[in-house]
């Protein structure tokens, strides 16, 4: 159980900072072995094109008339 | 004589607040905060005018001023703790690990789903219910496509703390986003 929490946090660690070579094979051989690791290493792919993809278009949000006056007082 | 000298207090309201409010409701969830932000936003653009370079378009300058604004909050919401992480991990996602709660293969993937139209506004939702902080480095890193380096600096992390927040974040908006498909 903690070897896969380990291993899907250095998922997210390979993408921060640089991790050896020898924890990179243990990744790759524990997908291999590890269903639910493996499900979750895709899950995490794909959300990264998901945010992404999210980001791509953010929501509109605007000022009332009312608002965008008292904001010209202001300044 | 030049752009700087003609612009007002009007033209930054009319051409860039709703932009900046926009861009502001992607890092905090409360939309009177992020109202907020925007009026600081403005009030110090205009009062620093003079230090506008024109090396960049108004509203990129504009824009990091309000993402210093909110970065300078939640800075100075993170020292109130003794722990300056410790925020960041609220009790309640920090109990449990996906793998000793439950088995996982009946919920469906989030792979599977991933070219559904309604995903996208889904996983917006679910973006809503991370810890309110989590929600400006995801924005920092997969909106504004940050370098994990700056993201550390901004928000006063360490490179651990940064991949800890994302993994995290991304079991609960697997988390989230499973509820939703039952």
């Amino acid at each position: 159980m903690k070897y896969c929490q380990d291993i899907t946090e250095m998922m997210e660690r390979t993408a921060v900072e640089r991790i050896r070579l020898s924890d990179k094979i243990a990744l790759r051989f524990h997908l291999f072995i590890c269903k639910t690791c493996k499900r979750y290493y895709e899950d995490s792919k794909t959300m990264d094109i998901l945010l992404k993809r999210r980001f791509k278009k953010i929501d509109q949000y605007s000022f009332s008339k009312l608002e965008k006056e008292e904001l010209i007082k202001r300044m | 004589m030049n752009e700087k000298a003609s612009i007002t207090p009007t033209q930054l309201v009319d051409d860039h607040s709703d932009y900046l409010l926009s861009f502001a409701m992607t890092k905090v969830n409360d939309i009177d905060l992020a109202k907020d932000f925007v009026q600081d936003t403005l009030i110090s653009a205009i009062t620093k005018l003079d230090s506008f370079e024109q090396r960049s378009t108004i509203r990129t300058w504009l824009t990091s001023i309000l993402n210093r604004k909110i970065i300078d909050y939640w800075r100075k919401a993170e020292t109130k703790y003794t722990d300056p992480v410790s925020s960041f991990f609220q009790s309640d996602t920090k109990k449990t690990h996906w793998l000793t709660e439950k088995h996982l293969g009946d919920e469906p993937s989030v792979s599977e789903k991933m070219d559904k139209e309604e995903t996208l506004s889904e996983l917006a939702d679910c973006l809503d219910t991370l810890p309110a902080q989590w929600k400006g480095i995801i924005s920092s890193k997969y909106l504004e496509e940050k370098e994990s380096e700056q993201i550390c600096n901004d928000y006063e992390i360490t490179p651990s703390n940064l991949w800890v927040i994302i993994h995290r974040a991304k079991l609960l908006m697997r988390d989230c986003l499973q509820t939703k498909w039952k």
